[in-house]
């Protein structure tokens, strides 16, 4: 198992895919975000974007830069998140490396779940740069912040995280579907349905829409989240990673 | 001892019959080549061996064990490059070896040793930190044999493994099979479409045809051309009629 997770922190460390949508999360949410608020804030909301910014946040300063965030964060870091769960898997389909994991000392169920386990571990370190970046950059454009905006800022490291997390189910289709192109479908899919689910209000028992709605929860009293349906999340990554590492545990080439 | 066996391995997709009932050993110290046209099943029969793919009827063995259960241990002593080899555009030369080392079960503190040993023994030094997507296509290919081949394996698959190589790449990757047959008691088996070329390294040369053994080649004989498609001919005649399988 040590070899396996070594190979894929390797194949991760040195991905272009990777670092791309790594940046791309870790700097364009937090300066989109501060953006948006520095408009509403420096034009006193008189503008068009102002207006169209102001629908989506409560509060000024820091309280409209965490909301603003934590709404942004959940479906921009699903995307992002998702797109890389999706390669890891797929790239073995696309890249037609997927022959030379067959034949080895370490076993494919192994190699499964090391790359389970580095993008969980690379969706954990991306949402703590993510968090710490967009602080420092609130407290430059806003001021220090104060109790409530780091209570903002806990609250979306938990919505990163989960988003992280309940991508890693993406895996499955990536590997059924032997390629990108399936994850990425199923990806647009997933999005779709938490849609619907929040439109007909069972969203909070949606593991994919749940970080979501817990990102607004503060906002919109109707989109309160329980512990026990953030919960789910988790175990919906679980399940996930059961199901994948058994596929490639018996899978054949075609 | 044969170390890998073919035991009636019958493959279908659909009504396609790709590999049909077919009995193969390589012994230990022996280099074994399959030959035959496209489609005749070659590769196939090495995804079966290898555990790739599941045999509808028969089993294919490593040393006496049964593939589809073969442990870790058994597979670290297997070597093959099949079709696409361990090659990670992003990973340097260097890079893709250590990581097929460790994946290979080569322990941690000969990987750096054994790395270099097979750079070296495939004339990759000059790109060692380079990224493989720099590669051509032949050192793509040196540098697939150099993965699967660094844990210095006892069963060894290549399928068609002199593929895009330059004359020097054939002669080095000759001379490591005949060694490795000879002095380590590898048993080795390899594809090819060239035959001059495995009448150079093989001691058994196997012609399938339409997933079939259809007969042997000597590599020691004269006009192995024709006596290949003799072969092919004759086998081909009887399918059509039907009496192959009188």
């Amino acid at each position: 198992m040590r070899d396996a997770l070594a190979v894929e922190l390797l194949k991760l460390r040195r991905s272009p895919v990777t670092w791309i949508t790594g940046i791309l999360m870790v700097v364009l949410s937090p300066a989109l975000c501060i953006a948006f608020v520095s408009v509403v804030e420096g034009s006193g909301g008189d503008s068009l974007l102002a207006a169209k910014v102001q629908a989506l946040v409560s509060g000024t300063g820091w309280v409209a830069y965490a909301g603003l965030l934590n709404q942004f964060a959940a479906s921009a870091l699903f995307v992002g998140f998702g797109v890389a769960v999706i390669w890891s898997f797929g790239r073995e389909f696309s890249d037609r490396t997927v022959g030379s994991l067959f034949g080895l000392s370490v076993r494919r169920t192994s190699i499964a779940t090391a790359k389970i386990l580095i993008m969980a571990g690379w969706g954990v370190a991306v949402s703590v740069v993510m968090v710490v970046l967009a602080t420092g950059l609130g407290s430059i454009v806003l001021g220090v912040p104060d109790g409530a905006a780091l209570g903002g800022m806990a609250k979306l490291l938990g919505v990163a995280v989960l988003t992280a997390v309940i991508t890693l189910p993406l895996a499955l289709p990536a590997s059924i579907g032997r390629g990108y192109l399936p994850g990425i479908g199923v990806l647009v899919l997933l999005l779709i349905s938490a849609q619907v689910a929040v439109l007909f209000g069972s969203g909070a028992w949606y593991p994919i829409a749940a970080p979501g709605l817990w990102a607004v929860s503060g906002q919109h009293e109707a989109m309160a989240v329980t512990a026990a349906q953030l919960a789910l999340v988790p175990l919906t990554a679980i399940v996930g990673w059961v199901f994948t590492a058994r596929w490639w545990g018996r899978f054949e080439l075609v | 001892m044969s170390f890998l066996v073919a035991s009636s391995l019958t493959r279908r997709y659909g009504d396609e019959v790709a590999v049909d009932g077919l009995d193969l050993e390589v012994r230990a110290g022996e280099v074994h080549a399959l030959v035959g046209l496209n489609g005749a099943g070659k590769t196939n029969l090495m995804r079966m061996l290898l555990g790739m793919t599941r045999p509808d009827a028969g089993k294919a063995l490593i040393d006496g064990t049964n593939v589809q259960h073969a442990s870790p241990s058994i597979w670290a002593q297997v070597g093959h490059v099949i079709e696409t080899p361990f090659t990670y555009p992003e990973l340097t030369v260097r890079e893709n070896v250590t990581a097929a080392a460790r994946l290979h079960g080569v322990p941690g503190d000969a990987i750096t040793g054994q790395t270099k040993h097979v750079i070296d023994l495939f004339e990759l030094t000059h790109w060692a930190d380079a990224r493989a997507r720099h590669l051509s296509l032949g050192n793509r290919q040196r540098l697939g044999l150099a993965c699967g081949l660094v844990h210095r394996p006892r069963f060894i698959v290549l399928d068609e493994p002199t593929n895009a190589l330059d004359p020097a790449g054939v002669v080095i990757i000759r001379d490591l099979l005949r060694r490795e047959a000879e002095t380590e008691s590898a048993a080795v088996l390899v594809s090819s479409h060239h035959l001059d070329e495995v009448a150079r390294i093989a001691h058994h040369i196997s012609v399938l045809h339409r997933g079939r053994l259809v007969g042997s080649i000597d590599p020691d004989g004269i006009d192995l051309e024709r006596r290949f498609f003799d072969l092919v001919h004759t086998a081909e005649l009887e399918l059509q009629t039907g009496d192959i399988h009188a």
